[in-house]
């Protein structure tokens, strides 16, 4: 028997959360005092009755160095070298193969 | 094995992106392809689980044949990153997945196109959206698919290893790419492990501790990236190498030895005649007539000629090439109703055969532009 009895299962906990970002600016989950949280807190029903929300923009691939000494975007050139980004779509020039 | 035209489902569009499938039109053509599906029978599933399994021990004696021959640079590997193959070889850190590209006709025996071990896409379709299209539209039959509970299978058995450590997942800014991270991302977070996600670009590295650090500038100790290592390498090799003891990477780096289309060659080499195989050779056509020229990493069927007869009839643009080629004998005409299709046949590692999915096109090449088509048995 080959079939797939506990795809059911399957619930979608980061999926919708991701797909939000496809494509568009780096975000963050911060709690009610803007400190940063558990990106779970704001996907997982704690969104507005928990006081969790996304904070949008800054960080991605910016080479910027952050008050701590860490410089963000020093992985990706060769990916987007490769034509990441164009066209969208199901082969829109990501990773995959 | 046949291809049935039948009719979608009339809210298909609806139910795929219910389940995560946000890309089925890109620029309005149909990726995931409902209106027709392929049938097989059981004795065929039974093919192609065995083969993928032959396969599978194949490309494990093929690897350790690079490890003890020295045939890196057959495959272009950079000499940094050898040692850390070797290691990972020999250490066997985590790993998840790959898929088997297979050319099947039903009648003769499965051959291996390629073999995407590092990055493979196309899962989520194979895994979740071809199953919810079996239990709408042909509730009373099975189909070889067991990718998801596989999938959380294997993330049990490496959640002790991970020893708490929190596992980070990460791609490109791609729809594909963060749809198939965030399903696998999703199979871990149902077996216990604690995730978040981040794309590439948000990578940070702290020069001062030699770390890499994720978004809210905590060391990230464990990552699943669906990034190529050829591509790591190459943006910061350095850094990479020298921080990899302290990291944990998944796909680990021995997979640059079987993403790596020198592959093909080395097992042709190993087993010639194999009936899995096709012939293939690192220096050229050696005499076939009917074959198909591939760069060594090229992704999605780019820069890939086919000759026909010695002549070139077809062939695809990209960037790849300059690493090298390897020369495959092209496989077996497997056309139905004007279609070619491409079965990928999944591992999840140390689970087995886990299922396929099939992908066709029209010409000969299966690039870009090749649809998704689901199956039943």
């Amino acid at each position: 028997m080959k079939r797939s009895r506990v795809v059911d299962a399957f619930v979608v906990v980061s999926l919708a959360a991701t797909l939000e970002a496809c494509g568009s600016q780096p975000r963050r989950c911060l709690d009610q005092l803007g400190n940063p949280a558990d990106e779970r807190n704001c996907t997982s029903g704690g969104g507005k009755t928990g006081g969790y929300y996304y904070h949008w923009g800054g960080g991605a691939s910016s080479h910027s160095s952050t008050e701590s000494g860490t410089t963000r975007g020093v992985i990706g050139s060769e990916g987007a070298a490769h034509g990441a980004g164009e066209a969208g779509g199901a082969h829109g020039g990501g990773a995959g193969e | 094995m046949l291809r049935k035209s039948i009719n979608p489902r009339s809210n298909w569009q609806q139910r795929v992106e219910e389940q995560g499938l946000v890309f089925h039109s890109p620029d309005g053509v149909p990726y995931w392809d409902e209106s027709a599906c392929y049938r097989f029978s059981a004795k065929e599933i039974d093919t192609l689980e065995a083969a993928t399994a032959e396969l599978q021990r194949l490309c494990l004696e093929a690897a350790q044949h690079i490890i003890d021959e020295d045939r890196f640079d057959d495959l272009r590997i950079p000499a940094p990153a050898r040692e850390l193959i070797v290691n990972a070889w020999e250490a066997e850190p985590p790993s998840i997945y790959g898929r088997m590209d297979l050319s099947y006709d039903g009648v003769d025996p499965p051959k291996l196109l390629e073999y995407n071990a590092n990055t493979p896409t196309a899962l989520l379709e194979a895994s979740v959206i071809q199953w919810q299209w079996l239990r709408d539209r042909m509730p009373g039959s099975d189909q070889f698919n067991s990718i998801h509970e596989k999938l959380i299978a294997q993330w049990k058995e490496i959640k002790p290893g991970l020893r708490g450590r929190h596992l980070h997942f990460s791609c490109m800014e791609n729809a594909e790419d963060t749809v198939t991270t965030a399903y696998v991302r999703d199979t871990a977070e149902q077996a216990g492990i604690p995730t978040s996600f981040l794309h590439v670009g948000d990578i940070g590295w702290n020069a001062g501790k030699w770390e890499f650090r994720d978004l809210d500038d905590d060391p990230i100790r464990a990552i699943f990236a669906l990034y190529p290592w050829e591509w790591l390498l190459k943006d910061f090799g350095r850094e990479i190498v020298g921080s990899h003891d302290q990291m944990l990477w998944i796909e680990p780096i021995w997979k640059m030895l079987w993403s790596n289309k020198a592959l093909l060659a080395v097992l042709w080499e190993l087993f010639p005649g194999h009936p899995n195989l096709l012939e293939a050779y690192l220096d050229g056509p050696r005499g076939m007539k009917d074959y198909v020229r591939k760069p060594l990493l090229s992704r999605e069927g780019a820069n890939v000629s086919v000759f026909q007869s010695g002549v070139e009839t077809e062939s695809t643009t990209g960037s790849y090439g300059r690493e090298g080629f390897v020369w495959q004998a092209l496989a077996p005409e497997a056309v139905f109703e004007g279609r070619r299709p491409v079965t990928g046949s999944w591992i999840v590692t140390d689970q087995g055969p886990a299922g396929i999915g099939i992908r066709e096109s029209a010409g000969l090449v299966t690039g870009n532009l090749g649809t998704f088509v689901p199956h039943y048995f």
